[in-house]
């Protein structure tokens, strides 16, 4: 049935030699898997105004990830590297700004640039341009089936942790002085939060790279956010739209040989100036349409 | 308050002022200079190939390091300062040290710059009539090399063109050095070189060269040998970027693609050229992926898994391996990679 699909010359270019590699198969699963994590952990971050520190997790991730390119090259212990230097910085993070101190923007900042630099620092030891470039905007078709189980497993493990902790996430971030007073750990979900923001960008950066991760965690989420306010709903639908952007990116490196992960995240800018305009009831033509309708509608004046 | 920022200010004038008149003094203070030349190759097997002629009478270093990618290099300031202080600068030309012009114009040295390769003929790259190739016609199995290679220019004298925009890479294939018989142009342009810098060593370079062409001309029978001892079918090649060029022709392999398109190693393979060489590979019957000592081995493992061949590790290509290392000379180097490409398509 395939076979004679895709004896269809049309059929054959379009779908059929783009599926067939093996190579493109891995980074289509890992994009698909990316966009729905990144979609789910979205929602909480456009919620709680948290794209900053999203985009600094994403860079922060650099010096581990760098320190593993020494150990081994492009073998070498990525995904813990990044692992470890997620964590590590989510916690500093965390740390730095809890109970909202003052000029918390400033001291994000610091931590995040002067970890990508270490990452920059580390990586120009070795003089590989080529590594470096992989960091910074990743390389889509070098998803190996290690790599993809590696992002599987932190995928489900981040999904499985939202699942368990729901109801107290969706609390905290929603309604945080109701959740001090019911006694929920605020602080620790607050770097709970963190963590899985980091672990996020570890599933996401190989493919990525560091410097557009935050697009991943945000521009999704964004755009659900234009057309639903019920967090379960934002989520199912940033994770929709984060794994379609990553459908369309990987096909559009095929077809045009664009960068992947810069045509993923033109793909989802693209999906929320759509939703901005014509998303029911808050998009910008919506409102255009009822405010003139209200005008025409209105009683002369004497 | 106000006499505190005065101070300030005037001390950082004043130390600005140091700074300045102390670069100005630093040329005049290395002037004593030792009497052995210094030269400078670019990568480690002119350097080798170099040190040979020179013996004990030159000096002769070298900027990118072991195992390291010539068209990835980016010199440092240390490398600057090679430069500058270096009475000849060997360069192997043809394209091959994109950083060449500039470090020099930057170094401001008054040293004299060698193409070592001057006067050889510069081939193109195989790897482009490679992929002309598997879009015209159907893919045919390996055969042996018979056709002659396209002959661009001479060394020196021909321009090598910077890459139109559209097309992947420039035509001129700088990996010379890979057929043997080239090299022994090289010794004898460094000999006459250095006996122009130092002529009262004359003798000194003239029987070192003799004596290192004489081990080159043994080196180049051994390989003519040692390729004609793996059956034809299995001669063929698949590296990591299109360095191999001269050794296919002269040896008699047939180069079935690359990884890298480019004959740099500067550029990624697309979504499509990726496909496109896995199919040439299980169409030819390829039997290993070389990969090299100087690149990533980034789409060799996508690859192999996508086509089922082995993956060697790794042929010495644009850089000599590290002391201890059987890579550590070029003659080292070239016998090594005779026995692993035996290895593995035997």
């Amino acid at each position: 049935m395939i076979q004679q699909l895709c004896s269809v010359t049309v059929i054959k270019t379009l779908l059929c030699d783009p599926l067939s590699p093996p190579f493109m198969q891995n980074a289509l699963l890992a994009v698909i898997m990316i966009g729905i994590v990144a979609g789910a952990v979205g929602a909480f971050v456009i919620v709680r105004k948290m794209a900053f520190l999203a985009d600094a997790l994403g860079h922060a991730i650099s010096p581990g990830v760098a320190v593993a390119y020494l150990i081994g090259g492009t073998r070498g212990p990525l995904l813990l590297g990044a692992l470890v230097a997620g964590s590590l910085t989510a916690l500093i993070i965390g740390f730095f700004t809890r109970g909202g101190k003052l000029r918390e923007d400033a001291v994000i900042g610091i931590v995040f640039t002067g970890a990508l630099a270490t990452g920059l620092a580390l990586m120009s030891v070795r003089q590989s341009a080529v590594d470096l470039e992989q960091l910074l905007v990743g390389n889509i078709l070098a998803v190996g089936s290690q790599d993809l189980f590696a992002i599987g497993v932190v995928s489900a493990i981040i999904l499985i942790v939202i699942r368990a902790f729901y109801k107290e996430l969706v609390l905290v971030s929603f309604d945080p002085v109701l959740g001090a007073t019911l006694q929920y750990p605020v602080e620790g979900l607050r770097y709970l939060l963190l963590l899985l923001l980091a672990l996020t960008a570890v599933v996401a950066f190989q493919t990525i790279g560091v410097v557009l991760i935050a697009a991943m965690l945000v521009t999704p989420a964004a755009t659900a956010y234009l057309l639903t306010r019920r967090l379960s709903r934002m989520m199912l639908l940033g994770a929709l739209f984060g794994s379609l952007s990553g459908i369309i990116g990987v096909m559009l490196a095929w077809y045009v040989n664009v960068s992947a992960s810069a045509a993923i995240v033109l793909t989802m800018t693209l999906g929320f100036v759509l939703a901005y305009i014509f998303a029911p009831e808050r998009g910008a033509l919506w409102t255009w349409r009822s405010t003139r309708r209200h005008r025409l509608e209105a009683p002369a004046q004497p | 308050m106000r006499k505190i920022q005065v101070f300030i200010t005037g001390s950082f004038a004043r130390l600005i002022a140091l700074i300045a008149i102390a670069s100005l003094a630093t040329p005049t203070l290395s002037h004593a200079q030792p009497k052995k030349l210094t030269a400078v190759a670019t990568i480690t097997i002119i350097q080798d190939i170099a040190q040979n002629v020179a013996g004990d009478k030159i000096e002769v270093g070298f900027l990118v390091p072991t195992d390291g990618d010539v068209h990835q290099f980016e010199p440092t300031p240390a490398d600057v300062r090679k430069i500058a202080q270096a009475d000849l600068v060997l360069v192997n030309g043809v394209g091959l040290e994109q950083f060449i012009d500039k470090l020099i114009a930057n170094a401001g040295t008054k040293a004299k710059v060698i193409t070592v390769s001057q006067g050889l003929p510069i081939q193109r790259f195989l790897s482009i009539n490679v992929r002309a190739a598997a879009t015209d016609t159907a893919l045919s199995t390996a055969q042996p090399n018979t056709a002659q290679p396209d002959i661009l220019g001479i060394s020196g004298s021909y321009q090598c063109g910077t890459p139109q925009p559209g097309a992947d890479i420039g035509e001129c294939d700088p990996h010379l050095w890979q057929n043997v018989t080239n090299a022994i142009v090289y010794t004898l342009n460094i000999r006459d070189a250095f006996i122009a810098a130092d002529p009262a060593d004359a003798d000194t370079f003239n029987i070192n060269a003799g004596k290192y062409i004489a081990r080159l001309q043994k080196l180049d029978a051994d390989l003519f040998m040692g390729i004609a001892q793996i059956p034809a079918a299995n001669r063929v090649l698949v590296t990591n970027h299109d360095a191999l060029g001269y050794y296919a022709t002269r040896y008699g392999l047939q180069l079935a693609g690359v990884v890298l398109p480019g004959g740099t190693s500067s550029q990624d393979p697309s979504p499509q050229q990726l496909a496109a060489l896995i199919t040439a590979i299980k169409a030819k019957n390829v039997k290993a992926i070389f990969l090299e000592n100087v690149s990533s081995d980034k789409f060799a493992q996508q690859i192999a898994s996508g086509s089922n061949v082995q993956v060697v590790q790794a042929l010495y290509t644009d850089a000599l391996g590290a002391p201890g290392t059987p890579g550590e000379t070029y003659i080292g180097m070239m016998t090594a990679n005779l026995k692993t490409l035996q290895d593995a398509l035997k």
